[in-house]
């Protein structure tokens, strides 16, 4: 399969993956690039024992999570932030929640639930994003971790349980 | 309705028209960043040889300019000393 028809088959999905990690189109937009830039430079190197879909999930997870990441230790040294050049994913400027999937009357409501699935680790918000909002059996989100079908239940299990806690504090905060 | 049902209303959106022109810019990047820092870097070797040349002995004392020596690097000092 040559790059072209990786991308166009799978652009959509790769979007909307990294759509529902950082809830904004253009923080979106920038992990489905890097995305697919891994994708063109290691088509050589892709052994087909996965499937291309379940590879370039893994990659959309990785990257985003790479992503949050860097955007995290930016906010914790602005200086750093501000002399680093070296790396264009790292020039991350704070945005809003900006979800184009999520009906109008809907957006508050639904920023309020991804402020909490924000706070789960990161296994545990993956696990929840796949099987929720991507529509993926355990099976197929245990062959993009790299875990058992079970592994990613018990995982989902932990992730509800622990999104019910924080939304209650969440609420009671406010 | 609970969080997770509301989760799972979020629709699917189309990716970004031009996103794939993007991409294969960014494949070409590389190779201009390198150009880039190889322009940067003769730059910056040239601008220390005119320094070493005709600026420093000029104005500094022979402790001086031996101190200086010490941190150019060797191939500058070879040069000096031809």
């Amino acid at each position: 399969m040559t790059f072209e028809e990786l991308y166009h088959i799978h652009k959509d999905l790769v979007f909307n993956l990294a759509l529902q990690y950082v809830q904004n189109t253009q923080d979106a937009e920038e992990i489905a690039q890097d995305v697919f830039l891994t994708v063109y430079n290691k088509l050589n190197t892709f052994q087909q024992k996965a499937s291309p879909r379940t590879w370039i999930y893994r990659i959309t997870v990785n990257k985003s999570l790479d992503y949050i990441r860097a955007k995290k230790r930016n906010k914790r040294s602005p200086f750093l932030h501000m002399v680093r050049f070296d790396n264009e994913k790292t020039q991350v400027t704070p945005v809003e929640f900006n979800h184009p999937g999520v009906a109008m009357e809907q957006q508050e409501a639904i920023a309020s639930i991804f402020d909490g699935i924000n706070k789960l680790s990161e296994n545990q918000k993956t696990a929840l994003l796949l099987l929720k909002i991507e529509h993926l059996t355990k099976e197929e989100v245990g062959e993009v971790l790299g875990i058992s079908p079970k592994a990613v239940e018990s995982l989902f299990i932990r992730a509800k349980k622990n999104l019910k806690l924080i939304l209650k504090q969440d609420e009671g905060n406010s | 309705m609970t969080a997770l049902d509301q989760l799972s209303k979020i629709k699917k959106v189309p990716a970004p028209e031009g996103m794939y022109d993007a991409i294969l810019a960014k494949v070409a990047l590389p190779h201009v960043i390198s150009w880039k820092r190889a322009g940067v870097a003769a730059a910056l070797l040239i601008g220390l040889a005119i320094t070493e040349f005709y600026l420093l002995d000029m104005t500094k004392s022979e402790t001086e300019l031996s101190q200086l020596e010490e941190l150019l690097p060797s191939s500058i000092n070879r040069l000096y000393y031809e």
